[in-house]
């Protein structure tokens, strides 16, 4: 451990923040009737709400995690995201799910690092 | 280098699933996924006088369709290369639009090794 450390969560978050909003901008893009069509024709059951929910946690998620706001509950909706996506979508497409298992670990280490340094939240509590 | 290219010509698909626009977008990404396509960016869709036409741009290949509701008929082209599968994205578009009637073809492509003169075409 060094002085440098705390700062390990900031870089995790602009990491995984970045790559998540670069897939939920698409996935905008895309529209939740395309993005839910894509998701029925894997299999997943509840396609639109589950469209919806991605799109959000790939957007609204990815960006409270990028500035530091709940990290935590952000960072365990994308690992299970990203679960969920290996197994259902990447695996059964004859991949390996190389994008999806970083994405994982990474939002799994925000679960245990939290907001760190640099965030809003931090800068709420020292403010209060 | 080969390029895998895979067609399919569809036909017996209601025309309502044919004009859903935003379905057959969801189904060029549901195709990419199923051929080990990554897609390059969102899909393009147009409706047209003459039916509707899409396409997917990916990174080491693409996959495009053209509908013609009226008709109940899909054109459907998925090509890629390297260690790609357009039979498996063809599969789930002919199941996903409940085609009746499918016939597919594939070829594999590559350069040119005896080139034609154009003068001789």
């Amino acid at each position: 451990m060094n002085r440098f450390t705390p700062y390990a969560a900031v870089v995790l978050r602009l990491a995984v923040g970045l790559v998540f909003l670069h897939h939920g901008i698409m996935k905008l893009h895309n529209g939740i009737p395309a993005t839910a069509e894509f998701m029925h024709s894997q299999g997943i059951p509840f396609a639109t709400i589950g469209a919806t929910i991605v799109m959000g946690v790939e957007t609204i998620g990815a960006a409270c995690v990028l500035l530091g706001i709940l990290t935590r509950v952000w960072a365990a909706a994308m690992a299970f995201e990203m679960a969920v996506a290996s197994l259902l979508v990447v695996l059964p497409s004859g991949r390996w799910p190389e994008l999806e298992g970083l994405l994982c670990a990474g939002a799994l280490a925000l679960v245990a690092l939290g907001d760190g340094p640099l965030s809003i939240a931090v800068g709420l509590k020292r403010g209060a | 280098m080969h390029l895998e290219h895979g067609f399919a010509d569809l036909g017996g698909i209601p025309g309502q699933r044919l004009s859903d626009t935003a379905g057959l977008a969801g189904l060029l990404l549901a195709a990419a996924n199923a051929a080990g396509l990554d897609p390059a960016s969102a899909p393009l869709v147009k409706q047209g006088p003459h039916g509707v036409a899409a396409f997917l741009p990916c990174h080491s290949g693409f996959v495009a369709l053209h509908a013609v509701p009226d008709e109940g008929l899909c054109f459907v082209d998925v090509a890629g290369l390297g260690p790609v599968h357009p039979q498996r994205g063809l599969d789930i578009v002919a199941k996903r639009l409940g085609a009746r009637v499918v016939r597919t073809d594939a070829r594999r492509r590559g350069a040119v090794t005896q080139p034609i003169e154009p003068e001789r075409l």
